[in-house]
Order: structure tokens, then sequence, then C-alpha cells
């Protein structure tokens, strides 16, 4: 089976690569159709998401929001901080993120539920002085969820920091070098946490973050990241923390395909999961290239490595295939598979489909729904679960 | 690329969005998320129990429910978004005196006074907590954490030098 997968994932990359023909990415990674390879045009994180520099509002206006026949090539007033009512100064960069949705969930031969989810409300600030000096931070509530964010710890209600980091950036910002809470630098950045490629490995940008020093580096043909982890510091006790590093890097290979490689290894005297202590490795490779102006396909591949202080190693797989076509300017459909294994005894495999429309119908907002079809294993049988998620999101 | 007005899909899409932002300021309905609030009310326990009672970590999904305490609902029945079903399998949990842990109290004990189900007797760890001030279940120690510390520490640094220059 697992030479399978393996195969499957090799021809999945091998067929993003075959149509690698010409043409820079964010935690909007089909962001490369336009030529945007690397991420830090549009995001103050040089590895993406997060705060936008003014480059990035004004991208927001001109190339990812519907235009309705608008063919002016400035972007509007609108597109600055609270839809440019204020401006802040030029070393300020503010923002923040509203998402909520309505979430269905009907696993098979269990009564369905649907609810109304608060996803994000957070503000957030960056210092991006002459000198060099970078600071991030961001702040805001979540009702439930988020927990290793958590700044309060309330049974309900708790205010989150999931960024806050100070850094120096030098060499004409080629180089930046930052400590603090910190995305893990791992595989395609991508907003939507719930990606078994992101679940997996640890590695989203909802809740994800750990404590530790970064340093990032983008260049021409080049970018990449390698973050040491000392730890998440907003959960107790210490025995918790995961040490170690995570890493990425990935060369562009045309304005429009870039491949990359991630690493992560961490140790842990108690892991969350296994409950006892163990090392933790990922280690994977992804590719992001877009064929023809429509159409983007995102594909990464990680080997899931555990070794628990007692109990045989666990070697399990989580991969993404995604095809992401722009129908007309800011209305995306995308197509996504995705399959993984824990590793261990018994061991079988996950897989699941997602059926997605991005619609970026006015400045600053965007409404995503997406229909998903996953069949897990439960014991000596399968469970097949269907989920729809509509959600609507507003940046400021 | 084609840049033609969609517009019945506008309007499909649009509908859509009118239903989305009118629901997103109601209240949290979840049947599963509520399984804590349910469990609290239900037993009757000063608070409610974090999402880690079942789910490793407190990070809930699918195949997350593999605590001891979790392990043991499901095997009396306890399925996901089923709010009735869960108060039943507490109360089978009550009247069998089921203690996950081993630990030599009953689960439902445990959760009454405050104290983790899941938690060997040999434990010495103990329970995964999130966030660094506030307290929760009985817990009366505030804390700052150590990055949130030396970064406050580094921007005085900063600004005093800045200042100076």
């Amino acid at each position: 089976m697992k030479n399978r997968v393996l195969g499957l994932l090799l021809a999945a990359l091998a067929f993003c690569l075959l149509f690698t023909t010409s043409r820079e990415a964010s935690a909007y990674p089909w962001m490369i159709r336009h030529g945007y390879t690397t991420c830090q045009q549009c995001h103050a994180d040089p590895s993406g998401a997060g705060a936008l520099t003014a480059f990035g509002r004004d991208q927001g206006d001109l190339t990812l929001r519907m235009r309705y026949g608008n063919q002016s090539e400035i972007a509007g007033d609108s597109a600055g901080f609270l839809f440019g009512a204020v401006s802040p100064p030029d070393w300020l960069l503010a923002g923040g993120s509203l998402r909520g949705g309505v979430f269905h969930i009907a696993p098979q031969g269990i009564p369905a539920n649907t609810r109304v989810v608060q996803m994000q409300a957070d503000l957030r600030a960056m210092i991006v002085a002459e000198s060099g000096l970078r600071a991030g931070l961001s702040f805001g509530f979540m009702a439930t969820g988020a927990q290793p964010s958590w700044v309060t710890r309330n049974p309900e209600g708790n205010l989150v920091s999931r960024e806050h980091w100070l850094g120096w950036s030098f060499a004409e910002d080629a180089v930046l070098v930052r400590a603090g809470r910190i995305n893990l630098p791992f595989g395609i950045r991508d907003n939507n946490h719930k990606l078994w490629v992101r679940e997996k490995t640890r590695t989203d940008i909802n809740d994800s973050q750990q404590h530790g020093v970064a340093l990032s580096y983008v260049g021409d043909k080049i970018r990449g990241e390698l973050m040491g982890i000392a730890g998440n510091y907003q959960t107790t006790p210490d025995a918790y923390r995961e040490r170690g590093y995570a890493g990425f890097a990935e060369l562009k290979l045309a304005s429009t395909a870039a491949v990359g490689v991630s690493s992560l290894a961490t140790h842990v005297r108690k892991d969350t999961q296994l409950q006892v202590s163990a090392t933790r490795m990922a280690h994977g490779v992804f590719a992001r290239v877009s064929p023809f102006q429509p159409l983007v396909l995102l594909a990464e591949g990680d080997l899931l490595l555990s070794l628990p202080g007692s109990g045989d190693k666990r070697t399990g797989h989580a991969s993404m295939l995604q095809a992401d076509v722009e129908v007309v300017q800011g209305l995306h459909v995308q197509a996504t598979g995705e399959t993984t294994t824990p590793g261990g005894p018994g061991s079988a495999l996950s897989y699941g489909g997602w059926g997605s429309v991005l619609w970026f119908f006015a400045p600053h907002s965007d409404l995503r729904i997406d229909a998903v079809e996953q069949s897990v294993p439960a014991g000596p049988s399968r469970l097949r679960v269907f989920s729809a998620i509509a959600q609507l999101h507003l940046y400021l | 690329m084609s840049h033609q007005h969609p517009s019945g899909l506008l309007r499909s899409l649009a509908a859509a969005a009118l239903l989305v932002s009118s629901l997103a300021g109601a209240r949290d309905a979840s049947a599963t998320e509520n399984f804590p609030r349910a469990i609290g009310k239900h037993l009757g326990a000063p608070y409610y129990p974090e999402c880690a009672i079942c789910h490793v970590g407190g990070k809930t999904g699918g195949g997350t429910v593999t605590t001891p305490f979790g392990r043991s609902a499901r095997a009396r029945g306890l399925v996901a978004e089923d709010e009735g079903i869960l108060t039943a399998v507490l109360d089978r949990m009550r009247s069998e005196k089921v203690d996950s842990d081993a630990d030599g109290v009953t689960d439902i004990d445990e959760i009454l006074a405050g104290s983790d189900p899941n938690l060997p007797p040999d434990d010495t760890i103990g329970l995964q907590k999130y966030g660094c001030v506030g307290t929760v279940a009985g817990e009366r120690r505030a804390s700052v954490p150590a990055g949130a510390a030396l970064l406050v520490v580094l921007a005085l640094a900063v600004a005093r030098r800045r200042r100076r220059a």
C-alpha cells in the first residue's frame, strides 16, 4: 500500500512538472498564476500569510477580487486599511481578519449537524522601519477552538495571539531574522488548516505556530526559511512543548512554476497524541505550477515519522493534489484530493475530496463554499463523512 | 482569461453570501463543540471540561477521540454530534463506575472534582493546559509565557536605543 501511495504522489508531482511551461505565494498559493512565486511582495511575512504590504493591498483590489468590468489599473482608495478610512504611516502595516461561517457535517449513520462557527476575529500590526527593524503582532478573540494560540484560559471565549515576533531585515529585505511566535515554515502555506497535509504535519496557520528563532531568505530563484523551535509557550506544562526545527526551500523553475522541499523534526517529553515522549518528523516535497493562465496545480506529499519513546516507529504520510481554476477574475473553482495514513499497527488509508468555490466578490471580502467527502477507517470498517462549509471572510 | 459578467452565477452566490452573513452573528450551536458544556451541565460540574478530555491535545477532528476517557465513552456508544447519546453514555459510565486512568477514582468523580480522568496514577507531568493568564477548572496560578516576556524586554531595549539615537 505504501509503495502504491508513493507511486501516486510521484505521479502527481510528475504531472505537475510535465506542465511546467513558463511564468510569483502565500496563504493564497495559487497567486503563482500571476507570476508571484514569492510571498513577500504581498505579505509582511516572507513565507506568506498575515499582514499585507501596500503592494499586497493593491493586488487584493486589482488582481484578486472580481472587477465587474472595471478596467482601471490603479487600485481604488478602498484597498487601504479600513477601506481607506485611515492611512497608517508607511512603517506600520495594520490589518485584521473576520471569518465566520456555517458548518454542516453528516457522518454516515449519525445524525447530521449544522452550526455557525466563528473562525477568526484578529487584529494585526507589523512594524517595517527603515532601519530594518521588523515586529509583528496578531491579537484576537475566539469563542471556541484554536487552543494552542490562547492567551487567556477560559472554558469559552478566549483572547488569542497567533503571532508575535521581533526581527531584523537586511540585505535589501532578502534576509529576515526574527524571534517570537511564528508560523512554522513547512510545505505549501494555505489558509485551509483542515487539509491533511497541514493538519497531520501540525503546520497550519490557524493555531500551530510555535515560539522560536527563524531565518528566512528570499532571492530571485530560491526562497526558504529555517526555524529553530523552542516550543509553544502558550501551553503548559513544559513537557508538552516540542523542540527541534522546521524549514522549507523552494526553487523557482519559471515565473509560474516552483518546486520545494520541507523538513521538520521535533522532540517532546509528552506528545499530545501519543501521551508518551516522542520524536516526530515530517519530510516532504511540494510543487506549485500554472501551466496556463486559469489553472494552477498545487501538490504536496509528506512522509510522517513518529518515534515514540516506548513502542514501535510509525511511518505514515499525508498528500494533497489541488487544481484551482479562476473562471473569471475573482471567482475560483477548486478540486482537491487528499490522502493520509497515521502509520502504526493497523494503520489504514484515509482519503477525501474537496470541491470548493471561492468568490472574491467585493473589496476586502470573499465567500468560500466547500463540499468535502472523506472516507476514514473506523475500527475494522470504514466511515464516510460528508461535510460542507460556507464561510465569509472580511479583512480590514 | 475571460472577464465576462457572470450575472446568473453572481446572483446565486450573492444569495449565499447574504445567508452566510445573516447567520454569522448567531451563537455557535455546535453539538460536538457543545459536548464540554453538555458534560458540565449534565453532571452538575462547576465548570466545562476542556476538549482534551476526549480529544488528544484538545485538537478536535476525525480520529482524535483517543484519550482513555474518550475511548471509554466511545466503547459505550458515544458518537459525534449527538448530545442525547452523550448524556446516556455519561449516565452509563457513572453506573458502571468507569475509571479510565485506573487511579482508583471514577471518571465522573474526577470530572466533578476538577481533576483529569485521563491521567494514570504514575503520571507526573499532568494535563496539558492552554493559555497564559486566567484560571480554569480550579487552577489558581497565572503566568506570563517566557517568549512573550522576552519580546517585551527586547521591544523596550530597541525603543530605548532608538530614543538615544
